[in-house]
């Protein structure tokens, strides 16, 4: 069998396709571990699957070394808006919305606790890839997921680019390697949806909604509604892109195409303000970004034997700059020692 | 017609000199012109890491009037090799790099000509991992409410 990206995700789910008693039988297996805690018996405890065991060979590809954790509920970067006497704090965020389609079909042959573990497992694929290209989870519904890309610490390209490339690597898990076990069970194909667009600081604005006891840190902006929007004119395992990611990166351009809703084109998802959407050539795209990534015909495919690159001295430098640990020598040679590169914390009028 | 300085001014002058010279005293690399009213560095940023070799030019008005005080900013030009206006990797007309151009950033005593040093190693590494990866690799900020008059209209955001 040929190797898979998201192995570890198809054994799983193919597990409570095939054994319909495996989520019963996992739950036993757990509660009989003596343990001096109590035990909770949720999905993610049975789950077992998470960044560092289901994202190995991808984690390898990528070269990332260092561990990947999972943000969610309050935009880390924001929370402290919930303990201060500021209303609302203005700054840029991607809005990324990812659905999984036609897995209502489910219910037509799996039991709910069968469903309940392809659903877990397919959020699972969907959350992991997206906290390696550091997302955070907004929210999650069923098999819905909404995603914010960016913050205080990174740049607004660097954040659109971390969105497309977790959802392109989704979407490649959803197209090329979830139909597998759904077409050996003779199910109508499930497939995956995703919109992104990028709203800047003057057009973000976060708030905490709700009420005592049931709130949420989240975004008001046009962008991050346009997003769940642009989603419903996607091609089946595909992305609508905003017109704002490609003015903030124009090579973009070049993956961009008009989306069509049957025959018809749409070009525009708002009116008055016109605003663009394009379909987004994600394979293309991977392709590009990634050297492992191979295209064959109108198809790609993962290059597993390709050794990921070592960090370069240039690229070591390039992470100190980020992160404020670069220094001069008295010669000019930059390294982590000598006179401090001030942080960038001169600028604007503020 | 500029009017002549008071004990005062003179004072204000050789104190910013002092700041600025001192910022620059541990780098050695840097060839620094002592005018009456400015300071002018040159220098060349070769690091092992980058590909090429990028000549700058600092150049610091001292200001005796406090009222013109935002033009005392350091501004740090790309001499060699030549790179066209490209607000995607934060340079303006005449090689001048946006990181501490007077009319976006709003004066402070941080804005030394050391400052402006340093950030021409972060320009010449930002820049090559441009090239490479097209996009910029630090954070962008805001710029401030002063229009460019070189030309162009004044971008949206800095590095």
């Amino acid at each position: 069998m040929a190797k898979k990206v998201y192995q570890q995700y198809l054994d799983q789910i193919r597990s409570a396709i095939n054994e319909p008693n495996y989520l019963n039988d996992k739950i036993v297996k757990l509660s009989s571990k003596v343990t001096a805690e109590p035990q909770n018996f949720l999905l993610e405890n049975v789950n077992d699957l998470s960044i560092e065991t289901g994202l190995t060979s991808l984690k390898a590809l990528l070269g990332k070394s260092s561990p990947v954790k999972i943000s969610s509920g309050d935009h880390p970067d924001f929370a402290y808006l919930r303990h201060t006497k500021q209303v609302k704090i203005k700054h840029y965020i991607v809005s990324v919305f990812v659905d999984v389609k036609n897995s209502t079909n489910f219910f037509r042959k799996y039991s709910d606790d069968q469903i309940a573990v392809i659903i877990q497992t397919i959020q699972s694929a969907a959350i992991h890839t997206c906290s390696l290209f550091d997302g955070h989870v907004q929210r999650q519904q069923y098999d819905g997921l909404f995603l914010y890309f960016g913050g205080k610490n990174k740049s607004k390209s660097q954040a659109i680019e971390d969105a497309l490339k977790a959802v392109a690597f989704f979407t490649y898990f959803m197209k090329y390697e979830l139909p597998e076990i759904f077409d050996a069970n003779d199910l109508d194909k499930i497939y995956t949806r995703a919109g992104i667009d990028f709203g800047d600081e003057d057009k973000v604005s976060w708030y905490v909604f709700g009420v005592n006891g049931c709130s949420e840190l989240t975004t008001v902006s046009l962008h991050t509604s346009l997003a769940p929007k642009m989603q419903s004119y996607s091609k089946h395992n595909g992305i609508v892109i905003g017109d704002n990611l490609i003015t903030k990166i124009p090579s973009l351009q070049q993956y961009a195409t008009v989306p069509y809703d049957g025959s018809e084109p749409v070009p525009l998802i708002f009116k008055n303000p016109n605003y663009r959407q394009f379909d987004f050539d994600w394979q293309r795209y991977l392709s590009d970004s990634f050297e492992f990534v191979k295209r064959l015909g109108d198809k790609i495919e993962i290059d597993y034997g390709h050794e990921p690159e070592n960090m370069t001295s240039f690229d070591n430098k390039i992470d100190m700059l980020k992160n404020n640990q670069a220094a001069i020598s008295a010669g000019g040679i930059l390294g982590s020692t000598g006179h401090v590169i001030s942080p960038n914390k001169f600028y604007g009028w503020q | 017609m500029s009017r002549p300085l008071n004990i005062i001014d003179e004072n204000r002058v050789e104190m910013d000199r002092f700041v600025h010279l001192q910022s620059i005293a541990d780098l050695n690399f840097v060839n620094a012109k002592n005018f009456s009213d400015k300071i002018v560095i040159n220098y060349i940023v070769k690091d092992p890491d980058l590909k090429s070799e990028y000549f700058f030019e600092v150049q610091n008005t001292l200001i005796a009037n406090s009222n013109q005080i935002q033009w005392q900013t350091p501004l740090l030009r790309l001499i060699s090799p030549k790179v066209e206006v490209n607000l995607d990797v934060h340079m303006l007309t005449y090689g001048i790099v946006c990181y501490t151009f007077p009319g976006d950033i709003k004066y402070n005593k941080g804005l030394t000509c050391g400052y402006a040093v340093e950030q021409s190693f972060k320009w010449a590494f930002g820049y090559e991992f441009y090239l490479k990866k097209h996009y910029w690799p630090f954070k962008e900020m805001p710029h401030g409410i002063y229009p460019i008059h070189w030309g162009f209209t004044r971008p949206t955001i800095a590095a």
